[in-house]
């Protein structure tokens, strides 16, 4: 009886011991604990928001904390100024060849039930989803523009590459200089998706004044 | 080509290379120190670990409590889906139409719809059996009528199906007529959904369950 008690004495220390340890261990990296902070803010609010988590390689749209969708990047390339966890609306997204919204015409309305549908999209003019852009810059406060853009593959990736070298080699460093002389820095990051699917939905849903978290790497 | 022009190329690419390395450079050296300059501003002012950890969980905790609990709906308006979860598990998968995203202007131009399906966290408001749809003015403007005289020229009791939920500033999710074009962005801002389905929302979903739209 008299072991057993102290066994048991023993294990609860133990226990103790553990937990106490287990959280300290558990305490979080000031960049985390502004990440929650930051994104307790948005989920208060009956909002959607992004979260771009340069860390995890991933991009999330969430509601009150929830995942709705969540989209996995391939590769981030980031330049300037950058670093730790920012909460910021979306300006403004651009792409060459952005969706157009149709102004309907009093008493020409299409007529639905005179439609076939088809798998193609072009009988109706419409916003859908396959007629988002996959490559599309989106321009936040301060300065930070992310690119977005598929990643290509054969011909096309050796010709895309030429070209980004040129741009980002000599234009980018010919505008970080004047910005350097100016002592205005900015920050230009590149997402590049596997997936079609991933940038088409991140022009669709993401919409102007809509907030989003970017969260670096530490 | 003479060896004279030969070297001046040679030259010229060479002192272009030169240059654009020094560019590359010190634009590097430019990027790196806004970078750790950021990483310096970063720096939160030193908090104790058990203080920033308990903060940390406080918040944690609430983020929780954010979440939706029981029976919620969730709408995606660009795959045009509708799923029911009740307590994380998901309960129904409907193809639905949502909002076109089309703009209408009034004949006089002082009035302007876009028809897009509202996004957002929603609550049902109203759970209607046989619903009646009272016309907006814009459904008679798109079809190139005058506005009607009489309040009951506006009353429609075809067009919503057998049911629909209410979710605010009279946007619904309701039955429709036009079932060749559920999965299409068609509508001008409500969620329709096919008849089948439509009852199991109903079924469903109680009222004051949230619905999230985006």
């Amino acid at each position: 009886m008299k072991t057993r008690r102290i066994l048991g004495l023993v294990a609860g220390t133990a226990l103790l011991v553990a937990g106490a340890a287990g959280q300290e261990a558990a305490a979080p990296s000031p960049r985390k604990a502004a990440r929650v902070e930051q994104e307790y803010g948005l989920a208060r609010t009956p909002s959607t928001y992004f979260i771009f988590d340069f860390e995890a390689g991933k991009v999330s749209l969430k509601a009150r904390g929830l995942v709705l969708k969540e989209w996995p990047i391939f590769k981030v390339k980031t330049w300037g100024r950058h670093g730790g966890v920012m909460t910021c609306p979306l300006l403004k997204k651009t792409a060459y060849n952005a969706p157009k919204r149709k102004d309907v015409t009093p008493g020409k309305a299409e007529d639905e039930t005179d439609k076939k549908p088809t798998a193609k999209n072009d009988d109706l003019d419409i916003l859908e989803l396959v007629k988002m852009p996959v490559n599309f810059t989106l321009e936040l406060p301060g300065d930070i523009r992310m690119n977005v853009r598929l990643r290509k593959s054969g011909f096309a990736r050796i010709l895309d590459g030429a070209g980004r070298l040129f741009s980002r080699g000599i234009g980018r460093s010919v505008k970080t200089i004047v910005r350097g002389i100016g002592r205005r820095p900015f920050t230009e990051i590149e997402i590049i998706f596997l997936e079609e699917s991933a940038a088409k939905n991140i022009y669709w849903s993401f919409f102007e004044g809509q907030k989003c978290i970017l969260y670096w790497p530490e | 080509m003479s060896a004279k022009i030969r070297k001046i190329l040679l030259i010229a690419a060479a002192g272009f290379i030169l240059a654009a390395g020094l560019i590359v450079l010190a634009a590097n050296i430019i990027a790196r120190s806004w970078a750790r300059s950021e990483e310096r501003a970063e720096i939160p002012p030193p908090v104790e670990a058990k203080t920033l950890a308990a903060k940390t969980r406080q918040l944690e905790s609430r983020m929780k409590s954010l979440l939706p609990r029981g029976t919620y709906i969730m709408i995606d308006t660009a795959e045009n889906r509708l799923r029911v979860i009740r307590d994380g598990k998901e309960l129904l998968l409907a193809i639905v139409s949502c909002g076109s995203g089309d703009i209408l202007q009034d004949p006089s131009g002082e009035r302007k719809w876009v028809f897009d399906t509202p996004r957002g966290e929603f609550t049902v408001s109203s759970k209607l059996v046989n619903p009646t749809w009272i016309k907006p003015d814009w459904a008679f403007y798109e079809e190139g009528e005058d506005l009607p005289k009489n309040f009951s020229d506006r009353i429609d009791n075809d067009t919503l199906g057998d049911y629909a939920l209410g979710i605010g500033s009279g946007y619904f999710i309701h039955g429709t007529l036009y079932t060749r074009m559920l999965g299409r962005n068609v509508t001008h801002g409500c969620v329709r959904v096919g008849d089948d389905d439509l009852k199991k929302v109903y079924q469903s979903v109680p009222m004051g369950a949230k619905v999230y739209i985006y």
